[in-house]
């Protein structure tokens, strides 16, 4: 009986740390497709009415759930600093505080962005937006291709690696 | 926090804190000069609040926080030569990209803070010859920062709360101290902010059945074309202008023509400045 609910055991563990690890890489997804929505929505924004970047994040904040809705929200929090700490180094570090499950090159190409908004003119900064929406949305279409077969290779290794704890135990 | 209060936030902290709020009673704008250090203007003059040299970082520091960090947002009055933020007006000067550029400049130089004020009483004296010509035309004169806006606001509220309906043109916020509206301009005061002052005239007199109509600063031939749209329908007009006396606006080609055409009847100059300043009527004939 020990036995097999020990077995059982080493299963479930296995499966659960395919699972973790499929779930972090689908998190990432869902950040990189939210984030190149929302640099798009910031785009149109800009665009159409110049909105002010304090605006822009209340708004943002609001239109968006998870990583890139706390993004916005905790830099409208910090734009409180606003003239002791200019908005690029504000932006950065709402970048290293929420957005922890990009890539460093991810986070370098959101970190430009911030670099150029608010005090470059209007079209300077839609270019510097349309570069930053393009590279997230590269990343997200490379993280959507290599999902799927990652997901097949976690879960056959994390069975195999369950299965072949327990003949080891057994 | 009054203007003087919200002027001082903008600065960096450690001139922030070379300021007193003792300075503010007197204080009519504070000066940022890159490469000198800052200045406190007051009817005393001009004098030095710390002794660090300004830097453009710090000229930028200000702009981004009177900005929100979106100059882009501000470069139509940016191309212009000035933001406002909270009803402080902040001149700025320094190097302009190209002509035909979006708005931006590619060096700045010097910002100055002017901090509006409301001085309440003081058009009492001139008020009862203000309302016997509040269907004419009435010109407050003085040089600039000579304190035309302050005391045109108090005459817009003496005159509104008289029972008067005025409308006024407010293209730079400073009748009204900015969008959240920081002054009192009176109960029966209708405020149209933001929008090109000649044009504005126009859309006052279209759509809000005006008594009197009123303007900050009339400089350019477009604001004479309004007036003298304004002048044949009945309304009244209340306007400032950059000049010492009526005298002296016959100097220019612009004031000359708008005296000749009679539209102004009466005209108050500002002269002296702080405590000292006088209100004094003259009739323009």
């Amino acid at each position: 009986m020990r036995k097999v609910l020990g077995s059982v055991l080493i299963l479930t563990g296995c499966a659960a740390a395919g699972y973790l690890l499929c779930a972090a890489r689908r998190r990432r997804l869902q950040c990189l497709e939210a984030l190149a929505a929302a640099v798009t929505a910031m785009e149109a924004e800009l665009a159409g009415r110049a909105a002010p970047i304090p605006e822009l994040a209340a708004t943002l904040s609001e239109r968006f759930d998870g990583p890139a809705g706390a993004f916005f929200r905790l830099l409208l929090s910090k734009l409180d600093r606003l003239g002791e700490t200019p908005l690029y180094k504000l932006w950065s570090e709402a970048v290293r505080e929420t957005l922890t499950d990009l890539t460093p090159d991810e986070r370098a190409a959101l970190c430009e962005l911030g670099a150029s908004l608010g005090r470059y003119p209007l079209d300077m900064q839609r270019q510097a937006l349309a570069l930053c929406r393009n590279a997230l949305s590269d990343a997200a279409a490379a993280a959507r291709r290599k999902e799927a077969e990652e997901r097949r290779l976690i879960w056959a290794f994390s069975t195999a690696s369950g299965v072949l704890l327990l003949i080891l135990l057994l | 926090m009054d203007a003087y209060a919200r002027a001082v936030s903008l600065l960096p902290e450690d001139y922030r804190q070379a300021l007193s709020m003792r300075d503010g009673s007197r204080a009519e704008e504070l000066r940022l000069r890159r490469g000198r250090r800052p200045t406190l203007l007051s009817d005393a003059g001009e004098r030095v609040f710390s002794e660090r040299i300004c830097t453009e970082k710090d000229l930028l520091c200000v702009l981004e926080k009177a900005s929100g960090a979106s100059l882009h947002a501000v470069a139509d009055t940016l191309r212009q030569g000035y933001l406002c933020t909270g009803g402080v007006r902040i001149g700025v000067c320094g190097t302009l990209r190209g002509e035909g550029a979006e708005g931006g400049f590619l060096r700045f130089g010097s910002l100055a803070l002017r901090i509006p004020r409301e001085c309440r009483g003081i058009a009492r004296e001139l008020l009862p010859a203000l309302r016997d010509n509040a269907r004419g035309g009435t010109l407050i004169l003085s040089p600039p920062g000579g304190g035309k806006t302050t005391f045109l606001r108090e005459c817009i509220r003496c005159l509104s709360d008289g029972g008067l309906r005025v409308a006024a043109a407010d293209e730079r916020y400073e009748l009204s101290g900015g969008e959240e509206e920081a002054f009192d301009l009176g109960g029966l005061t209708d405020l149209l902010c933001g929008c090109d002052k000649a044009q504005a005239v126009m859309l006052l007199l279209r759509c809000m059945n005006p008594q009197l109509i009123a303007m900050d600063e009339i400089t350019r031939r477009q604001d004479l074309d309004a007036v003298r749209e304004i002048a044949g329908c009945g309304v009244g007009i209340l306007a400032s202008a950059h000049a010492a006396s009526p005298e002296q606006m016959r100097a220019r080609p612009l004031y000359r023509e708008l005296l000749r055409e009679e539209i102004f009847s009466l005209a108050v100059c500002i002269e002296g400045s702080g405590e000292k300043r006088r209100y004094r009527l003259q009739a323009i004939g």
